[in-house]
């Protein structure tokens, strides 16, 4: 049982007793499907692993809708059970089918690949894939321009995966609908991990009142990871700024 | 300006406020003439609505709607209304979004919204059987980016839901999270047979709840806005705006009170340090006298004003039975002063007048429970908790609200900068400090039976009858979780510790003592029987009584 999951039933059941596990045996049959979901659901979100075998097992496929409802009224006929781990012990439990929907939905299985947009970067890898799949891509304007933004990043000498995933997020918050907004948003993108990065190095960092940022200023210091991570959007949104030209 | 009336209703010509305003978000504040307010200390209610930290805030939380279910956890941890979220009917949400020209944006706001089972298909299978049930209503969660500092918090308690995630911000995405926002403001209220009853969380899904409107000078992430925030959504949903605040000064005042902006939709008064108690005590008689004795009133103090500074003033507070609410924040150090030590302090914390050095290891004094003092005190209702465990410290307020009496509800904060943890880490600190036992909570009733076992309740704690909760570490392996395992988190207490994590100190080994000692303290109180002491009880009666037998000797 995750942290998440525990601190949930905690603070939103009156656990009697103070035991789990027995509460859980006893109470869990008798909650609504949507307590199910907002007990359970995180340990019920597909990871990157366990999307990427599903990714393997898919290849360049997509399933029709209503094959998806036949995969979740399969599963739910088989009445899955899991098993829940705390304090050293173990409970067997009936899955819900509100759970087994959210996991199956989170796995985009009826999510097409644009296959014709990304013809020329084909074989394309599972990771790739689970990212040309996202609904970040559907918008008709992100997936006219795959070509050029997939051609670019070919051409950058930067990880080909680790752009498009850079790319999907790209799409996905800035919403271009042209190559030229590409262009811009993508400038401005760097310009504003430039303007944190040069912020993160002088130690400075913003404060909303003055006088506390008397009393804690230089407290504080930006984790190794973020200024790291932010150097690598930057070599990234340069670097296909410079390929699209 | 002889001229000018100072009368209240003054407070509110909302086109003077809005110049002031104005000026201030320009940064031209001091080029306004003098002002008769700001000279007699008067700030308009609610000013705060009109802060703008969007030129500021580096990031900004983008939502993945499809993995959201409504849980309401972004919303109730967010120190700053900056992210809330609505539940409309779909006629509704497509009637608003026809009024939406840009078909790319109309696209982009429908996809915010989503069928959750908590609104939507519980309602709709609910309403198979029962017409008169309300069909079920599309859920969303909107971005305020003129609150938004950018901490993090809420992608923290989404967390394994996954279905928030930080950006960045930039003069391109701004204006659509802009005009989102928007959208979100002309959506009528959530209506409420949509709200879970059962869920505190949704206290804040009534926009009319959010009576700390954001603004406020805080930092990113401080744990002590969003429990404020939690406060004020929950004692609002009661009783409106009839209610009142007198706040001890502290970080609350500095970051709560910058004029011109106030977060605050109810009457706010601060005085000194030490006397915020006696303050309210002088307002409860002249609202009792005035026919107000059903408004509630609430103290809001730190741990340096409560504990210590002001510590007398509450404890005659609550001698005297007033019908009054205390609200303790307790980050266990003088946070707007710079992290001087407070009596809250727990040992081997490093903090100014307790510097950590070769000799002397942090605080080397034991914390002070101000949890058990105020249950020793004459009828008082006292609950020791933690924002983040919603239920529990919303069942606590609303107790406290209802008590007649005075209550104390005693909060685990985190601050930033002087516990030295991370800006998105406030709820997950607080959570991890209530497993660890380094600040467990518990609720004190004094009307729920006659001995302090009967009042006294522990649940909420995980592995409430044993020493230490237990769960599995990143390799998989069961093991405890310590004072030692939060302490390790935090930078307060880094010099206690190598670079592999392993303690160096005696010190904090006392310190971890000095927490087991005081959680079996609140086992004994609250009745609840520690296996692991009795196990370890009984082996030590078997080994005394083995000792006692008769050895067989070889003769034998």
């Amino acid at each position: 049982m995750s942290p998440q999951v525990l601190s949930y039933l905690l603070t939103h059941h009156d656990v009697e007793g103070l035991d789990v596990l027995p509460w859980l045996r006893d109470r869990l049959p008798g909650l609504e499907g949507y307590e199910h979901d907002l007990l359970l659901s995180p340990l019920f979100t597909p990871d990157m692993d366990a999307r990427l075998r599903c990714e393997e097992t898919l290849g360049e496929f997509a399933l029709e809708k209503e094959d998806v409802e036949e995969v979740l009224h399969r599963l739910a006929a088989r009445e899955a059970r899991f098993e829940l781990l705390h304090d050293g012990e173990s409970l067997d439990v009936e899955l819900h089918p509100v759970l087994i929907a959210r996991y199956v939905r989170l796995l985009h299985l009826d999510a097409g690949l644009p296959l014709e947009e990304a013809a020329a970067f084909r074989p394309l890898s599972p990771l790739v894939r689970l990212h040309l799949r996202d609904r970040a891509w559907h918008r008709p304007q992100s997936r006219a321009l795959i070509p050029s933004l997939l051609g670019a990043a070919l051409t950058t000498g930067l990880d080909f995966t680790e752009q498009v995933v850079f790319l999907t997020d790209f799409v996905r918050s800035h919403r271009p609908s042209s190559l030229a907004d590409c262009v811009v948003f993508l400038a401005n993108t760097a310009k504003a991990y430039e303007d944190d990065l040069e912020k993160h190095r002088s130690g400075a960092r913003p404060f909303f009142d003055p006088e506390l940022k008397g009393s804690h200023a230089g407290k504080w210091k930006v984790a190794d990871e973020t200024v790291a991570r932010h150097e690598r959007a930057i070599a990234m949104a340069r670097g296909l700024l410079k390929a699209i030209g | 300006m002889e001229d000018r009336n100072f009368a209240v209703a003054d407070w509110f010509d909302f086109r003077r406020a809005q110049d002031v305003l104005d000026a201030y978000n320009r940064g031209g504040g001091s080029a306004l003439e003098a002002d008769p307010f700001v000279a007699r200390s008067l700030l308009p209610a609610g000013t705060g609505k009109a802060r703008d930290f969007s030129y500021i805030a580096p990031e900004l939380p983008e939502l993945k709607s499809e993995a959201c279910v409504g849980c309401m956890d972004c919303v109730t941890n967010c120190p700053d209304t900056a992210i809330l979220g609505k539940a409309v009917t779909r006629d509704v949400l497509e009637k608003e979004l026809l009024r939406i020209d840009d078909p790319d944006h109309r696209e982009y706001v429908r996809s915010l919204f989503v069928e959750t089972t908590k609104y939507y298909s519980s309602f709709e299978k609910r309403r198979e059987k029962d017409p008169s049930v309300p069909e079920g209503a599309m859920f969303g969660i909107f971005i305020d980016p003129t609150k938004c500092k950018g901490c993090g918090e809420c992608v923290e308690a989404c967390g394994d839901h996954a279905a928030l995630k930080m950006i960045k911000k930039t003069s391109d995405n701004l204006p659509r999270f802009r005009q989102a926002f928007d959208v979100f403001n002309s959506l009528p209220n959530t209506r409420p047979e949509h709200r879970i009853v059962k869920d505190h969380r949704d206290v804040m899904l009534s926009t009319d709840n959010l009576t700390y409107v954001g603004g406020a000078g805080s930092c990113m992430g401080c744990g002590e806005a969003s429990v404020i925030r939690q406060f004020m959504a929950a004692t609002t949903d009661v009783h409106g705006r009839n209610f009142g605040i007198v706040a001890a000064t502290g970080c609350n005042t500095v970051y709560g009170s910058t004029y011109p902006y106030n977060p605050y939709l109810v009457p706010w008064t601060n005085s000194l340090f030490e006397n915020a108690p006696a303050d309210a005590m002088g307002i409860r008689s002249y609202w009792d006298v005035q026919g107000h004795p059903e408004w509630p009133l609430w103290v809001i103090g730190g741990d340096g004003a409560m504990l210590d500074i002001g510590f007398q003033s509450l404890s005659r507070l609550l001698t005297s039975g007033m019908n009054i609410k205390v609200l303790v924040l307790d980050t266990q150090v003088y946070s707007n002063t710079g992290g001087q030590t407070s009596t809250a302090t727990f040992i081997g914390q490093e903090a100014k007048m307790s510097s950590h050095g070769k000799a002397i290891h942090g605080k080397t004094e034991g914390r002070k429970e101000l949890g058990l003092i105020c249950l020793m005190h004459p009828r008082t209702y006292v609950a020791q908790t933690v924002g983040p465990m919603a239920k529990h410290f919303y069942s606590a307020i609303q107790r406290a609200n209802e008590f007649k009496g005075p209550a104390v509800i005693n909060v685990f904060t985190t601050c930033q900068p002087e516990h030295g943890v991370a800006d998105d880490m406030a709820a997950a600190q607080a959570r991890l400090a209530v497993e660890s036992r380094a600040f467990p909570v518990f609720t004190y009733d004094p009307d729920a039976g006659d001995t302090i076992r009967q009042c006294m309740s522990l649940n909420g704690n995980p592995s409430a009858s044993r020493n230490w909760h237990t769960r599995k570490n990143k390799e998989g392996k069961m093991e405890p979780v310590t004072f030692l395992t939060w302490a390790r988190t935090e930078g307060r207490f880094k010099k206690h510790f190598d670079k592999d994590g392993n303690p160096i100190t005696e010190t904090i080994q006392r310190a971890q003592q000095e927490r087991l000692r005081n959680w079996w303290r609140l086992q004994e109180l609250a009745g609840v029987e520690n296996l692991d002491r009795k196990a370890a009880a009984e082996q030590a009666s078997s080994a005394v009584s083995n000792a006692a037998k008769p050895q067989p000797t070889s003769a034998s």
